[in-house]
């Protein structure tokens, strides 16, 4: 039987004609969803008067190695420190953050290339950091892909070590252009390389005018009071 | 390769939007030139995808956008795709835009499933 008009023959209704297409106008913003995690997670960050940094940078940047020296600098000001880890496997950055004391929580990721504002919610519950607190992130290492999430950070640093080369701002120019600092890490290695930090910093600013630049190194210490005097600052000022 | 879960969310919101006896024939995409998303990565990770959705016979249309500029030297305005862009009139670069970050869906065209 026909399913179209109930008529006993197997005709096809409208079969011969050309499919009419129908325009459905939708003018939706693919991330909205996750915006909206990020935006209710910086809210109930900001009334529990705690500050969320997000480091971005190349796997091997040194962005672990920084924030467990910020963590030392931190405590000394008073700043009490919470780190969420983001790696696709393993623990070990958890474990190294571990030693400096300040609680840690490890997302793995499996195959995603960065973090998003949800894994970033359940990481916050899981560390039940309180009151005052800051939640230094650190993105699964990769330049390119945790530039376009925003995970509920009031403040992203990027994170560009000095053996990486110079031209990396030219060649990544969304997570230069999305940070709020940076950061040319690892110094002490200078005399070794061919990076050249006035070059680098020139085609940051090419991308983002008014980008802060600090040079830091994790291992002699070069900037790291300085990142901390200033990251101190900043969560003493929210909200 | 962001555009793999990006590719997974487009699915997952054009679907509810699939009229019942209907099927989705086309994803119309705005790409922002600061999105971040690379146009041919996506349109891959979309044919990979496609099918754990029902959307195998879903074409994805990706427009990739301009963004208006001004010259912060000298006023002149410009209609740029890339953050290195110079100035038309005076060459200078870089130059100040608002947006270009726009990574939405723009339309979906459906049509009506034929009865066998």
């Amino acid at each position: 039987m026909c399913d179209h008009c109930g008529c006993s023959t197997n005709h096809h209704h409208g079969s011969d004609d050309i499919p009419q297409k129908q325009r459905v106008q939708l003018e939706q913003d693919v991330l909205a969803h996750d915006k909206q995690h990020a935006e209710s997670l910086r809210s109930k960050l900001r009334k529990s008067n705690s500050y969320m940094i997000n480091v971005v940078g190349s796997p091997g940047c040194g962005k672990t190695a920084l924030i467990a020296e910020l963590i030392f600098r931190l405590k000394e000001k008073n700043i009490k420190t919470a780190v969420i880890e983001g790696d696709l496997a393993t623990d070990n950055d958890a474990k190294r953050i571990a030693k400096t004391g300040a609680p840690v929580y490890q997302v793995t990721t499996g195959t995603a290339c960065h973090l998003s504002a949800h894994d970033v919610e359940h990481a916050v519950e899981h560390l039940g950091a309180s009151e005052e607190t800051l939640i230094i992130v650190e993105n699964v290492g990769n330049l390119v892909c945790p530039s376009m999430f925003d995970i509920g950070e009031s403040l992203r640093l990027v994170c560009l070590s000095v053996t990486e080369g110079t031209d990396k701002p030219q060649k990544y120019p969304v997570s230069f252009r999305e940070a709020n600092l940076a950061i040319i890490s690892k110094c002490d290695l200078l005399e070794y390389v061919d990076f050249d930090i006035s070059e680098s910093s020139q085609m940051m600013r090419q991308i983002h005018p008014d980008l802060d630049i600090l040079q830091t190194s994790a291992k002699s210490g070069l900037g790291i009071e300085e990142l901390a005097e200033r990251i101190a600052g900043l969560c003493r000022k929210e909200p | 390769m962001h555009e793999l879960s990006l590719a997974q969310t487009i699915c997952q919101a054009v679907i509810p939007h699939q009229a019942e006896g209907h099927k989705i024939v086309a994803i119309v995409i705005e790409n922002g030139p600061f999105s971040g998303v690379v146009t041919e990565s996506l349109e891959y990770c979309f044919s990979i995808v496609a099918g754990e959705h029902g959307l195998s016979e879903a074409k994805l249309r990706v427009r990739n956008l301009q963004v208006a500029a001004t010259c912060p030297a000298c006023g002149g305005a410009s209609e740029i795709d890339n953050m290195w862009a110079e100035c038309d009139r005076c060459g200078h670069s870089p130059l100040t835009v608002d947006g270009g970050r726009e990574f939405r869906i723009k339309e979906i065209e459906i049509e009506e499933v034929n009865h066998v």
